[in-house]
């Protein structure tokens, strides 16, 4: 999953979340295949960004690695790192991380996108 | 009478007005306490402001609260989620508005803790999940009304945050004697929050004094911290707080599967970033 700028969007790419108007309701649901023609309308309703299935666009150095989270996670918990409970949350918290990570590479490769 | 009261009575008099709801805002605060008012004369009512009508159904439309964009109507979202939950929703529909643009950080935490409040109360099975979800929607409602209303002593805060590293609820004590919480506590009275909104808002800092509805207080408290330790927007420093192990155990977090839960909350954190992509600015 990938949050693009429209700009960025190509005819073909598909939809990982539902796009909605002002007041939340769907405008177009999640699995749509985008054409130029909804590709159009969707500038002129100034939906700036859409969010698409894999890793399709290579945005350049926009995410993080997966040690580059878990720094961060480890300073975030820096003044409660000597409590047990906040040990046990944290660790939870690098096991979720590390597990997405490994579902977003396994996305990647079977959609033939770039890591 | 202690210091405290006493420095929320300087504080008061410092701000000079409140921040200014919207007519229609007040006006609902009013008409929700009468036992006799329908669905629909509310509905009615905040459809009035079409900018505010847009913001609640974008609200409750979103997925904390389990009808992801399948709410058509006010009146609708009302019988769905009840009365607490709109009054929540319309203040903070028209209370963030204020700083959507200003302070994102603090918007996309407090959805956050909402996304977060949502996800441990289903898991735990409490009851009324979308009021938990609401009541950590506003539970740094105090950080808003000091930013918008003290804003001198809140670049103070800031700049002390800065220097001495300290936290944020540490820095406003210093400052202005009280915290968020207390400030949030005495906004609550002057809105007349119904208190299974305020008591979690008063108590989130503070769960182990809690007299009543503590399941509620502890949910707020620790999703307060734990979308801190997700990384997900700004509190105002970037420390995970101690979480208090009584809080932890009155809703029974020990019986949880801590790492699929916190997957999840991981997973259902992703919507903080989605929700911010309509083309509403």
């Amino acid at each position: 999953m990938q949050k693009v700028p429209i700009e960025l969007v190509k005819p073909g790419m598909v939809l990982a979340r539902p796009i909605t108007n002002e007041a939340g309701m769907a405008l177009c649901a999640e699995g749509t295949e985008l054409s130029d023609t909804i590709i159009e309308r969707l500038k002129r309703m100034n939906v700036s960004h859409v969010t698409l299935k894999g890793h399709p666009v290579d945005l350049g150095c926009e995410t993080k690695t997966k040690e580059q989270k878990i720094e961060e996670l480890k300073m975030r918990f820096s003044r409660v790192q000597d409590d047990p409970l906040m040990q046990k949350i944290q660790s939870a918290i690098e096991s979720a991380i590390l597990s997405l990570e490994a579902e977003k590479e396994a996305e990647c490769a079977t959609e033939g996108g770039r890591p | 009478m202690s210091t405290k009261v006493q420095h929320l009575k300087v504080l008061a008099r410092k701000i000079q007005s409140l921040p200014t709801l919207p007519k229609v805002v007040e006006k609902l605060m009013t008409m929700v306490e009468s036992p006799d008012v329908s669905p629909k004369d509310v509905g009615k009512l905040i459809s009035s402001d079409q900018v505010l009508g847009a913001r609640v159904l974008k609200l409750v439309n979103s997925p904390f609260y389990g009808f992801p964009g399948r709410i058509s109507s006010i009146s609708h979202a009302i019988i769905l989620l009840g009365f607490n939950v709109i009054k929540g929703v319309v203040l903070s529909a028209s209370v963030f508005d204020l700083m959507e643009r200003t302070m994102v950080g603090l918007w996309e935490h407090s959805l956050g803790a909402a996304i977060v409040s949502g996800t441990i109360s289903r898991t735990l099975g409490l009851s009324e999940p979308e009021e938990i979800s609401t009541a950590a929607l506003l539970h740094d409602i105090g950080k808003v009304l000091v930013r918008v209303s003290l804003t001198a002593d809140y670049d103070k805060i800031v700049d002390v945050v800065n220097a001495k590293q300290i936290s944020f609820r540490e820095a406003e004590i210093e400052i202005l004697g009280v915290d968020h919480s207390e400030i949030g506590q005495w906004l609550s009275r002057e809105w007349n929050l119904p208190e299974k909104l305020a008591i979690p808002i008063a108590g989130h800092h503070d769960p182990d004094a809690a007299v009543r509805f503590k399941d509620r207080v502890a949910v707020v408290h620790i999703a307060d911290a734990i979308v801190r330790a997700c990384g997900i927007g700004n509190g105002g420093d970037p420390w995970v707080g101690q979480i208090s192990h009584k809080a932890w155990d009155t809703i029974g977090m020990d019986n949880v599967d801590l790492p699929k839960l916190m997957k999840r909350i991981m997973d259902d954190l992703e919507e903080v970033e989605m929700y911010q992509q309509g083309p509403v600015e």
